[in-house]
C-alpha cells in the first residue's frame, strides 16, 4: 500500500521514443487507470511501473523508496495480463501458490492464502483444474487470484477484460471495483476503452505518443476537456468538432452566430479575428421539427450538472439529416451542414428519416472551445467556478 | 401415423438433403484412393524392414535351393540366428551397450546445451541475435566427410601436444556429435521456445522468479513436447552416425553399432550350418529394436505434452 511516483521518466527503444517525458503520481489506495489508443505508450508505462521494463531516464518511487532499477521481485507488485497469463501445466491452486512457492512460504501458509483468495473470487470448485479447462472468465478469476494471493503493495492490470465477451466484461468491471475497494489497495489500469475507464477509475490518465494529455476524474476529462485529443477520447459518439470564426465574443458557425457568456465570452475575446474549433457532444445536442419545438429536454439532473454560471440561452442550427442509427436505448443522428458533419445523440426512439432538415438546439453551456492550432481548451477546469462533482 | 419409407425418405430428406446418397458414395471413393496411396507408401518404407524380420527367424537348415521369405511352416521357424547374434563373441551387444552410452551422452548434454542457447536467442532481445542464429544454422551445411579428416589430424595434434586421448575413446565421437547435431536442436527448439507467449515469462517474472526459474519451472515444462521431439532426433542421428564413428572408433570393443553391423560377418562358429546372410538380417533387427524402444518411449510424453493446453484457448 503505497503511492507511486513517476519523475521526468523517459523510455526509449532503441532509436524510437515511446515515452517522451512523463511525471505521475498515483496516489496510496486509487484506482487509477491508464487510457489512450494502441501504441499511446500505456502498455510500458505499466511495465516501466512493474519493473518488466526500465527507465531510460528519470526515476520510479515507490512511497520513498527508489526503485528505478529494482526488479519486479523487489518491487512487491501483482500483475494481471491481458492474455491472463496462466501457467498452462500448473492447475488453479498451483497458478495461485507459484509466487508464494518461489517465496519459500511455508504450505500453510500458502493454503491458507490461496483458499482465502478462491474464496473471495469463487473459484474454490476450480482449484483443481487446469487452465485449459476453463472459461475465459473463470481464468480471469484465477489471474485475479493469483495477483490477491500475493498480498501486494500495488495491483497493475493490463487490459484485463479485452478477451472477455460483452456481457462478462460489465460483469467483471464491477467485481474489479468491488474488489480494489475490499483490499484498499493501490491499483493502476491500462485500456483503450474509454467505457472502462469512465466506469471504474478515481482517476484517469489519457495518453498519446507518450505524452499525459490530462489527469483527471472522470467528470472532469469528461465536461472539462483540457484539449481537443481528450475530447474526443472520451464520450462515445465521439464528441462533434466544427470550424468557428471568432468576433468579440461571438462565434460564428454552421452559418449562426452564437454570442458567448461569462468565462468563455471572456477567452474567446482574445481569438477576436481569428478562427477556434468549436466542440460539442452528440448527447448535449437536441432535436425539433420546428424552431421552437424540440424532440428531446436534457433531464434536470444534466441541467443540474451543466448549471454553472453559465447563462442559460440555447442556440439553433438547421440542419439536413445524413444517417440515422437506431441504437434501441438511443437514437445517433448524422446531419450535414455548410460541407461540416455532426452528430446528436438522443434518448429513446427518434422517428427521423434521412433528407428531413431538422432544427438542432443546444445550450451555450455545454460548448467546448479549442485553439485550432494547438488543440488546447480556452477553458479548463480550474477557470470555471463550481463545486460540483 | 403413415408408415415412412426410409430409403427414399433419405434421398429428399430434409435432414440429409438432396442427392445423399451421391454424397456419401463420393466420400466412399474418395477415401478408398487416399488410404489406397497411404497403403503404398507405407509399404514401401517398411517393406525392407518385414522382409527383414521375416528372414532372420527363418532356419538355414529348410532353406535349401528355394527362396523363402516369410517362415510360414513351423520347421522353417528358427529362434537360432537371434541366439547367434546376441553371443557377446561377435560384438553386436557390446556394440549396442556402446552406441547406448554415446548417444545417450550425446541426446543430454546436445539438448541441455540447446534448450539453454536456444532460450536465450528466442525470449532475450539482444544485438547480433539473428546473425548469431543464422551463424548457428550454416553450421549444418558441412557436410561430415569435409570436417571428418582436419577433425582426426586435430585429435592426432591434442594427443601429441597435450596428451588428451581423443581417438578411440567416446568423448571423441561425442564432441563431434554434439556439434552436428546442435544446430538442429537450436532451431527446432527456437521455434517451441519462440510460441511460448511473452506474457507467460512476464508473469513468472512478477511472480518473482529467476531467469533460470522461469525457464526451469515455466519455459522448459511447457517446451517439454519441443525437447523430447529434439531429443529422439538426436538420439537417432548418434546412433546411426558411421562415418565419424568408424574412423575413430578402432578398437573391436569401442565400436558403435552402425559399424559393428559393417564387420560383422555372420561367419558360423565350426560344425554350425547357416545362413550368413540370415544372421544378418538378424543382427540389423536387434540393433534396431532399442531406437523402436527409445521412439515409443519419448511419444508418451510427447502425446502428454501436447493436451497440456495453451494460453489462450
Amino acid at each position: 500500500m503505497v503511492s507511486i511516483e513517476l519523475q521526468n521518466v523517459v523510455k526509449k527503444f532503441g532509436e524510437e521514443t515511446v515515452i517522451p517525458d512523463m511525471n505521475l503520481t498515483i496516489q496510496d489506495k486509487e484506482f487509477l487507470v491508464l487510457v489512450g489508443p494502441s501504441g499511446c505508450g500505456k502498455s510500458t508505462t505499466l511495465n516501466l511501473i512493474a519493473g518488466l521494463e526500465y527507465v531510460s531516464a528519470g526515476k520510479i518511487f515507490f512511497g520513498e523508496q527508489d526503485v528505478t532499477y529494482s526488479n519486479p521481485r523487489q518491487r512487491e507488485i501483482a500483475m494481471v495480463f491481458q492474455s491472463y497469463a496462466l501457467y498452462p501445466h500448473l492447475n488453479t491452486y498451483e497458478n495461485m501458490a507459484f509466487g508464494l512457492r518461489l517465496a519459500k512460504m511455508d504450505n500453510d501458509e500458502i493454503d491458507k492464502r490461496v483458499k482465502e483468495a478462491a474464496d473471495i473470487l469463487q473459484i474454490s470448485e476450480l482449484l483443481d483444474k487446469k487452465p485449459k479447462q476453463m472459461s475465459g472468465g473463470q481464468r480471469q478469476r484465477v489471474a485475479l487470484g493469483r495477483a490477491i494471493v500475493r498480498d501486494p503493495s500495488v495491483f497493475l492490470l493490463d487490459e484485463p477484460l479485452s478477451n472477455l465477451d460483452a456481457k462478462l466484461r460489465v460483469e467483471m468491471r464491477a467485481e474489479i471495483i468491488r474488489l480494489q475497494k475490499q483490499l484498499a489497495t493501490t491499483l493502476c489500469y491500462v485500456t483503450h476503452d474509454q467505457v472502462e475507464a469512465m466506469s471504474m477509475a478515481d482517476r484517469i490518465v489519457i495518453l498519446n505518443k507518450g505524452s499525459i494529455m490530462q489527469v483527471g476524474s472522470p467528470f472532469e476529462v469528461y465536461y472539462f476537456p483540457e484539449n481537443e485529443f481528450v475530447a474526443s477520447f472520451i464520450g462515445s459518439p465521439q464528441m462533434n468538432f466544427l470550424k468557428g470564426e471568432v468576433s468579440g465574443n461571438k462565434v460564428k458557425f454552421l452559418g449562426t452566430e452564437l454570442e458567448l457568456s461569462g468565462i468563455k465570452g471572456k477567452k474567446v475575446k482574445e481569438y477576436d479575428g481569428k478562427s477556434v474549433t468549436f466542440g460539442i457532444r452528440p448527447e448535449h445536442l437536441y432535436l425539433g421539427k420546428t424552431e421552437s419545438d424540440t424532440l428531446s429536454e436534457p433531464s434536470e439532473e444534466q441541467k443540474e450538472v451543466l448549471a454553472g454560471s453559465m447563462s442559460d440561452i440555447n442556440t439553433v442550427v438547421k440542419a439536413q439529416v445524413l444517417v440515422v442509427e437506431h441504437l434501441g436505448a438511443s437514437t445517433h443522428v448524422m446531419f450535414e451542414s455548410g460541407g461540416e458533419k455532426f452528430s446528436v445523440l438522443m434518448d429513446g426512439y427518434v422517428k427521423a428519416e434521412i433528407d428531413d432538415t431538422l432544427f438542432v438546439r443546444f445550450y451555450e453551456r455545454s460548448v467546448h472551445l479549442f485553439d485550432s492550432d494547438t488543440g488546447k481548451a480556452l477553458v479548463v477546469r480550474d477557470d470555471v467556478d463550481t463545486d460540483i462533482e | 401415423m403413415t408408415t415412412v419409407d426410409r430409403s427414399s425418405a433419405k434421398v429428399n430428406d430434409p435432414v440429409y438433403g438432396e442427392g445423399y446418397q451421391e454424397r456419401k458414395m463420393k466420400e466412399l471413393i474418395s477415401n478408398i484412393i487416399f488410404y489406397f496411396f497411404v497403403f503404398i507408401v507405407v509399404m514401401f518404407c517398411s517393406l525392407p524392414f518385414i522382409w527383414a524380420i521375416g528372414q532372420s527367424f527363418i532356419d538355414s537348415n529348410a532353406l535349401g535351393t528355394r527362396h523363402i521369405y516369410f517362415p510360414i511352416k513351423s520347421d522353417q521357424f528358427t529362434t537360432f540366428n537371434y541366439e547367434f547374434v546376441l553371443n557377446p563373441a561377435r560384438g553386436i551387444t557390446v556394440a549396442m551397450l556402446n552406441s547406448f552410452i554415446v548417444a545417450s551422452i550425446t541426446t543430454v548434454l546436445c539438448v541441455s546445451i540447446g534448450a539453454s542457447s536456444s532460450y536465450v536467442l528466442a525470449q532475450f532481445d539482444f544485438k547480433l541475435r539473428t546473425g548469431l542464429l543464422g551463424l548457428i544454422l550454416s553450421m549444418t551445411m558441412f557436410p561430415v566427410v569435409v570436417i571428418i579428416v582436419p577433425l582426426y589430424v586435430e585429435y592426432l595434434f591434442l594427443k601429441r601436444q597435450a596428451g588428451i586421448e581423443l581417438i578411440n575413446s567416446f568423448p571423441g565421437v561425442i564432441l563431434p556429435y554434439i556439434v552436428f547435431n546442435l544446430p538442429l536442436t537450436v532451431y527446432l527448439l527456437f521455434n517451441f521456445f519462440q510460441e511460448i507467449p511473452a506474457e507467460l515469462v512476464s508473469a513468472a517474472r512478477v511472480d518473482g522468479a529467476s531467469d533460470f526459474q522461469i525457464f526451469r519451472k515455466v519455459i522448459l515444462p511447457l517446451a517439454i513436447p519441443g525437447v523430447f521431439t529434439t531429443a529422439i532426433l538426436v538420439f537417432i542421428a548418434a546412433w546411426n552416425e558411421f562415418l565419424i564413428a568408424n574412423l575413430m572408433l578402432q578398437d573391436v570393443d569401442k565400436r558403435t553399432v552402425p559399424v559393428a553391423l559393417s564387420y560383422f560377418q555372420g561367419i558360423p562358429p565350426i560344425g554350425v550350418i547357416m545362413s550368413q546372410n540370415l544372421a544378418r538380417m538378424a543382427a540389423t533387427v536387434v540393433v534396431t529394436i532399442p531406437l523402436i524402444i527409445m521412439v515409443l518411449l519419448f511419444q508418451r510424453q510427447i502425446v502428454a505434452g501436447l493436451t497440456q493446453g495453451a494460453v489462450k484457448g
